[in-house]
């Protein structure tokens, strides 16, 4: 592009390409700075996982490295032996974080459809009901809780981290400013064709939903994953425990000394997350893509 | 024979009357055109009838039942929407096969209608892409295509061209009418463009404000209009309007002009309609009005004259001439029409009192000119 010449230096497409050299000029200012912020972002994570690569002895050495000298996969390995059960924690925290995405994710679209699509006495005024539950901080609604789980009998089980977090307001608030974004007239249009609520919702509706699903499997399987305040009040067994809690209890019973097994454990917990977001952004990405495209 | 009945039907969302007791009757085969502005009620008007929207109040009548309260399918109806909506995670075949399904038909019946009306549409290369792959134009089809793959009763049409460029609309039209008189099924379609509404209506349905202003074919409308505003929506370019009033002698002249040569109506003031086809450019001081022009649109086989009466505060008159002008912007010109072929409005009530097709008022013998409605 450079070599273009033209006969008239002052030309309309000479101006197009000076402008563009300046913000070719700005875009690199631009990721010079956003680089070192991800190198600042990415720090802690690359020592976090070097230093489970070796023994401890080689992590607090200054100056500090950041590769270690050889690979020492021994911390992994020596989880599993430790004084917690690592793969039962880290089996609970996939099924807490996974049935309550799936979950979440589907009744919180057919509230939107509803809030967004029919027309029923009442709507605005549940709808309004339900976001007062964003006001409310999750420590404040933990004693009642508590005691209602106790009464079912279900504390130190699974449910008692699934079910507390399946009742989304957020999600279903997403959810519905998704749909009240897009047309009606699919609906409209399936409605006219003698198609029932369900079929509207399931064949025409939902598939529809793909960027705010996508956002929202991170938000809350990220959210769940990473919840310690309801394991460490509702779960006493190792047994039902997940890895918020698990992970402080091994670093209780190992302590500084043993620095690297724990970061091994950390990890290892950080993983699944790196698989959603992957997962999920792809799909953001490819969503936006497809219905972005306009005639 | 009567296929739709519309019975004083009206429409309020939250207390405010959008439709304001309308009466229809709609008859079998026929192709029915709702025309008026926008926000007029005809696009609501047509929903109610797919069952879309609730009925405030009235009947709604097909084939002799009422159907307020009843679900779009049990009514017999297809609707093509302006934004087509076709099914954006579903193939062509699918959104074809969508309504059927619905009916729970048999599958092979299910694919054989489909082929057949992508057959009648041209879009069977089409069958196997997505929304998202076609192109305005194969979007309407598939649009029309899933609306005639039930073999509905009666379609309803939503502004379905509007969102073509201009070649193609026309190109579609034609084809609409077409298809409308090779499946005989009664069809009600929605448009704000007159030409639309013109071209393709057995009758046509004028609305304003929620209510009906006038029924009719279209030359009806265009020859008698009821009033100023159905004179004023029928015809292009639209109808000029200039204010008269009484002179001293009685008669009827143009504000800031002559003396019109007709018999004025018994009393008031009026207002002169006139035809831009039938307006002709005169010597200065020859017409009725003189002004200077303003603009000449060259369309090659005919050209549109804008013209500023002398008197400023009017609006500017559009003179269609067939063939070409030699008119310029900035030239003084007259303006003069056959006094037979004006038309007259109560300038207080907009009522029409006088238009070309009732005999001329510079006959001898005396007629009733008003027209009431």
């Amino acid at each position: 592009m450079t070599m273009m010449t033209h006969p008239h230096a002052d030309t309309l497409t000479a101006r197009f390409y000076r402008a563009t050299r300046v913000i070719h000029w700005r875009n690199w200012t631009v990721m010079v700075l956003l680089g070192i912020g991800a190198v600042f972002m990415l720090l802690p994570f690359m020592w976090t996982f070097s230093t489970s690569l070796r023994p401890i002895s080689e992590a607090y050495r200054l100056p500090p490295s950041f590769l270690p000298d050889r690979l020492d996969f021994s911390s992994y390995a020596r989880l599993e032996d430790g004084p917690i059960p690592f793969l039962t924690m880290y089996w609970n925290s996939f099924v807490v974080a996974a049935v309550t995405t799936v979950v979440v994710i589907f009744t919180s679209a057919m509230a939107a459809f509803a809030f967004s699509r029919l027309r029923f006495p009442g709507s605005n005024v549940l709808f309004a009901s339900m976001l007062v539950g964003l006001m409310v901080p999750p420590a404040l609604v933990l004693i009642p809780l508590f005691f209602g789980m106790a009464a079912v009998g279900l504390i130190d089980t699974l449910w008692s981290l699934i079910l507390p977090a399946l009742a989304n307001p957020l999600a279903v608030l997403m959810m519905r400013e998704f749909m009240r974004s897009q047309p009606r007239e699919y609906e409209e249009s399936a409605f006219v064709d003698g198609a029932s609520y369900w079929t509207i919702f399931w064949r025409i509706s939902l598939p529809q939903m793909g960027p705010p699903i996508a956002a929202l499997s991170i938000i809350v399987f990220t959210t769940s994953w990473n919840n310690f305040l309801l394991p460490l009040v509702f779960v006493r067994s190792f047994e039902a425990m997940t890895l918020p809690v698990g992970i402080l209890s091994l670093f209780g019973s190992y302590g500084a000394e043993e620095l690297s097994v724990i970061l091994a454990a950390v990890t290892l917990s950080i993983l699944p997350l790196l698989v959603v977001f992957l997962i999920a952004q792809r799909f953001i990405v490819e969503s936006i893509a497809s219905t972005g495209v306009k005639k | 024979m009567t296929h739709l009945e519309l019975r004083n039907i009206t429409k309020a969302f939250g207390g405010f009357e959008v439709i304001r007791g309308v009466d229809l009757a709609v008859n079998k085969g026929e192709f029915l055109v709702f025309v008026g502005p926008s926000g007029c009620g005809k696009s609501t008007m047509l929903r109610m009838i797919a069952g879309l929207e609730t009925i405030t109040g009235g009947q709604l009548v097909i084939d002799g039942a009422v159907m307020n309260d009843e679900a779009p399918v049990k009514r017999g109806v297809a609707m093509v929407f302006q934004s087509y909506a076709l099914y954006p995670n579903m193939s062509v075949r699918q959104n074809l096969a969508f309504g059927l399904e619905q009916a729970r038909m048999p599958k092979p019946e299910i694919r054989e209608r489909v082929e057949a009306a992508a057959e009648t549409l041209k879009i069977t290369p089409l069958l196997d892409r997505r929304p998202g792959a076609l192109s305005g134009g194969q979007s309407q089809r598939v649009a029309i295509g899933r609306a005639i793959v039930r073999d509905p009763d009666l379609f309803l049409f939503d502004e379905p061209l509007s969102n073509l460029d201009a070649e193609l609309r026309v190109h579609m039209r034609v084809e609409l009418k077409a298809l409308h008189a090779r499946l005989g099924r009664t069809m009600i379609y929605v448009t704000h463009d007159q030409t639309e509404a013109m071209t393709m209506a057995d009758r046509i349905v004028v609305f304003r404000d929620g209510q009906i202003e006038q029924i009719g074919s279209p030359l009806e409308l265009y020859n008698s209009p009821v009033n100023r505003f159905v004179a004023g929506f029928i015809g292009s370019p639209q109808m000029n309007f200039l204010p008269l009033h009484r002179n001293a002698r009685g008669r009827l002249q143009v504000d800031g002009g002559a003396e019109l040569d007709l018999d004025p109506p018994a009393s008031g003031d009026a207002i002169l309609g006139l035809r831009p086809e039938l307006a002709e450019l005169c010597e200065p001081g020859a017409g009725f009005l003189d002004g200077r022009i303003l603009t000449v649109e060259h369309l090659g086989g005919e050209s549109f004259i804008h013209l500023q009466p002398a008197d400023h505060g009017a609006e500017p008159l559009v003179i269609k001439v067939i063939g070409q002008t030699t008119a310029r912007a900035g030239d003084l010109a007259g303006v003069t029409a056959p006094m037979h072929q004006v038309y007259l409005f109560d300038a207080a009530t907009d009522r029409c009192l006088m238009s070309p097709t009732q005999p001329s008022p510079l006959t001898a013998t005396p007629r009733r000119l008003a027209s009431a409605p």
